[in-house]
């Protein structure tokens, strides 16, 4: 009995330990993001920013299966963009629907015959290559073998591109005008930049004018807006805080820029990998690091691309359990690089972090309500005292989403109003007590579908954005 | 530390022990803390115009004083408010407008410019250097006695670590028109080690606002000094600027075995834009030498900048360049031969060799080349 109290004791100090590690961690990449953010504007009006006519010319990759709803407004979006010189490559990866002929006929694409193609990295034969242009913009619309993967698709455009940089997106998505002028910088202003990883919003309740958010107020889908504040989480609390460290281990699939020869050196995306995104930057971590080259990967928040976020709870299970089986999926296939020195703080410190605060975090919570059961019944817990903690802990949780939600007074061409603040922290006290629960739940048994969820997974029902 | 093993402790003496709860209070009054502040910046932000616009007033009135007055020199106390960052927007806004109306304003800048200077060798923050150096770019101070005061102010700012500070500064020592100073400049961060992106530097370099084919001299003088990142915005400047008086220079230096492969690239580029038979030489030299070695960036971009010279020699070695174990030097070869519309007697020699990616490459650009003219 005594070996059973003490271990419980032990794990309750334990999670005591790992509950304010976390807010710490939390509080601190909060704190940061904001003050960085009031600075980025504050450089901004007083003229610190490298503004320039021609950055470098990039290729735009837009993989599309089954994308007839929403490929041609996404390329309309883009032939916006307020940037010099770049092209579009528009992977129709195998779709059964009219696509690819929706494509042809909209911007009068001719096929290139006999094109050669050097596959640098792997991929589907690609069996078409179309070729246009709106204005000085050149369009590629690439046929291939259907890959069953983002991957594949990223792939066969980078065989095909020109240019020395590409942006990495998805079908369904707005690159907001000005995205590529804040990525450019962004590698003007160091030496060795091969990543960087731009600020995704969710579109859902946004108006767009000339590929610019004309309205983003929440809406009325609980579920879009709870991701709203999650977002906020993810990229201003986090993100910003990690460019401190070139620790950033993911750049989103949703919007990522990389440098074309240093996604080569590494092989490109892999093809048999569900979260591709992370496992392309782990990768560039590790074979950057392995061979002592001076790189870096930054996240912008100013380089904004906007998308559509699930607004069913079914299609936002499907997501999380994807991009948890991603997670799963890369911290195995890298776990060399855990607590290795080799790899830095990399290594050292942010593999571990995320390993237990993002893989393996509803195990925790699930032995943590465990221990407190446990404890209540053999009485060697102050009840009270617990419950008084977890509010509390609930409550300072609730007031970061608020703060990063908030941030946005920061964000340029953002809005929100004294409502939305309201209406915010309504939702962040849902957001507390259902929305994290449920995916806490989702992302604990997405562990035991590891391998169903692994051979498929089926997109989300597309909607085209709001213009005006 | 709490004793483990123990009989029945109580947990809720570890957490009273640990101040726990009195941690995550104090995290949430910073929270708390974090939320008021953005309400008070928000106001702040949504006040700033209003309060730039009133203190432009200001910095009008005070320009319009002194007009009166006949007398431009300012109170010690004035140009100490140039600290704030607003007052030196606004004193920037209100500058620039008055200069349309009143031409002697310059004498604001030309009477206060030891002070003036004094401020901007003082200023803390990389921030209020970066846009005091921006500010004077737009101060358009072309002649010596506008800007002689600043120009040491911009070399020492070259040195502080923020990229924009440097930019701003090069982008002000651009502005005054100074050759030397450009290129003591470059020395100064040379010498220093300091990187800053070519491609900025050699853009920049076009705003010179003095003249660019002494800047060019000066910039020659110098190059040996220089780090490779500002060779390369040096060259590509003479390209852009269509200065052909060093191609002799650039020649010899492609025959150096220790020139890096970036600035043999931009050479090349270089000694295309200018046709002549020792060019063409030089960059045949290059693609012969170069078309399957491991460096073989030189070889693709001199294999596109043969296309004016369609003598047989050349097309022979564009020829042999389309076997190349290096893609981008058989597709520019091809490229180039396609453009140079060679004979069917050369075409047949390629379609009858082994190698099929020469073939398929050269053929894919003839009919490229069919179809544009079409």
């Amino acid at each position: 009995m005594n070996i059973i109290t003490n271990i419980i004791i032990f794990c309750n100090v334990f999670f005591l330990f790992y509950l304010v590690v976390y807010a710490s961690s939390l509080l601190v990449s909060n704190m940061y993001g904001s003050i960085k953010m009031y600075r980025y504007r504050k450089l901004e009006r007083l003229h610190n920013e490298l503004d320039h006519e021609f950055y470098f010319p990039i290729s735009i990759i837009v993989p599309a299966y089954n994308e007839n709803v929403t490929a041609i407004q996404t390329i309309n979006n883009l032939l916006k963009l307020d940037y010099r010189l770049f092209e579009i490559i528009v992977v129709d990866d195998g779709s059964t629907d009219n696509t690819k002929q929706l494509l042809i006929d909209t911007f009068g694409l001719k096929r290139d015959t006999d094109m050669p193609i050097r596959y640098q990295v792997p991929c589907r034969p690609i069996k078409e290559v179309y070729k246009g242009k709106s204005g000085n913009i050149p369009i590629l619309l690439i046929s291939k073998e259907n890959g069953r993967c983002k991957a594949d698709a990223n792939n066969a455009a980078i065989n095909v591109m020109s240019y020395p940089y590409f942006v990495c997106m998805d079908a369904d998505e707005v690159l907001q005008r000005d995205a590529l002028k804040y990525a450019s910088r962004a590698i003007l202003e160091e030496n060795n930049v091969i990543g960087i990883g731009g600020n995704i919003k969710i579109s859902n309740n946004v108006s767009f004018g000339d590929a610019m958010p004309v309205s983003a107020s929440l809406g009325k889908n609980f579920i879009s807006d709870m991701q709203i504040l999650e977002y906020g989480r993810a990229f201003v609390g986090s993100r910003i805080f990690q460019n401190l460290m070139n620790s950033n281990l993911i750049i989103s699939g949703g919007y990522g820029v990389f440098k074309k020869s240093a996604v080569v050196a590494v092989g490109g995306y892999d093809q048999k990998s569900i979260g591709e995104d992370m496992e392309l930057t782990m990768k560039l971590h590790e074979y950057y690091r392995k061979n002592k080259l001076p790189y870096s990967m930054k996240y912008v928040p100013d380089s904004v691309c906007w998308t559509q976020a699930p607004e069913s709870l079914k299609d936002l299970k499907k997501q999380r359990e994807r991009w948890h089986c991603g997670l799963m999926q890369n911290f195995w296939k890298y776990r060399r690089m855990l607590l290795n020195p080799k790899y830095g703080i990399i290594g050292m410190l942010t593999i571990p972090f995320m390993m237990l605060y993002e893989l393996y975090c509803p195990f925790f919570i699930l032995l943590g309500w465990l221990t407190i059961i446990a404890s209540t019944i053999l009485k060697i817990i102050n009840v009270p005292y617990v419950v008084i903690i977890s509010l509390v802990y609930v409550l300072l949780g609730i007031l970061l989403t608020i703060t990063s939600f908030i941030d946005k007074l920061y964000m340029k061409s953002d809005y929100f109003s004294a409502v939305d603040v309201i209406k915010g922290l309504g939702i962040a006290i849902i957001d507390a007590f259902f929305f994290r629960p449920f995916l806490f739940i989702i992302e604990f048994f997405a562990f035991f579908k590891y391998k169903k969820i692994s051979k498929n997974w089926v997109s989300p029902k597309r909607v085209q954005v709001k213009t005006e | 530390m709490p004793k483990l093993f123990d009989k029945r402790a109580d947990i809720g003496k570890y957490m009273s022990n640990l101040n726990i709860l009195s941690m995550l209070l104090v995290y949430i009054a910073i929270a708390m803390s974090i939320i008021i502040s953005h309400i008070f910046i928000g106001y702040s932000i949504k006040n700033y115009e209003n309060n730039l616009t009133r203190k432009k007033k200001f910095w009008l009135n005070v320009f319009s004083e002194c007009k009166n007055s006949g007398t431009y020199l300012l109170k010690k106390g004035l140009i100490k408010k140039l600290k704030d960052a607003t007052m030196l927007e606004a004193f920037s806004d209100a500058y620039n407008e008055a200069r349309e109306d009143n031409s002697d304003i310059k004498r604001i800048l030309y009477d206060n410019r030891a002070q003036i200077a004094e401020l901007g060798s003082k200023l803390r923050s990389n921030t209020m250097r970066a846009f005091f150096a921006y500010m004077l770019t737009g101060f358009d101070l072309r002649k010596p006695i506008d800007h002689q005061h600043f120009d040491d102010i911009m070399l020492r700012y070259l040195s502080y670590g923020s990229v924009y500070v440097r930019e701003n500064a090069l982008l002000a020592l651009l502005s005054f028109g100074n050759e030397k100073k450009i290129a003591e400049a470059f020395i100064s961060l040379s010498e220093n080690n300091i990187y800053h992106s070519e491609k900025l530097l050699g853009d920049d370099l076009l705003k010179f606002t003095g003249d660019q084919a002494k800047l060019a001299e000066e910039l020659m003088d110098v190059f040996s000094k220089l780090n490779n990142c500002f060779k390369v915005a040096v060259i590509n400047f003479l390209r852009y600027t269509g200065n052909h008086n060093y191609d002799i220079d650039f020649r010899n230096m492609l025959d150096s075995s220790d020139i890096s492969i970036d600035i043999m690239c931009c050479i090349i580029r270089l000694l295309a834009k200018f046709y002549s038979l020792q060019n063409g030489e030089a960059i045949l030299k290059v693609l012969e030498n170069n078309y399957n070695s491991e460096n073989w960036e030189p070889a693709a971009v001199a294999a596109s900048s043969l296309v004016p010279y369609d003598f047989d020699n050349v097309v022979q070695a564009l020829i042999g360049a389309l076997n190349s174990k290096t893609w981008y030097v058989r597709a520019n070869s091809a490229k180039s031969l396609a453009a140079m519309r060679i004979s069917d007697a050369y075409i047949f020699k390629v379609i009858c060799g082994n190698d099929r990616y020469a073939m398929e490459k050269l053929t894919y650009e003839l009919s490229k080349m069919e179809v544009d003219a079409v």
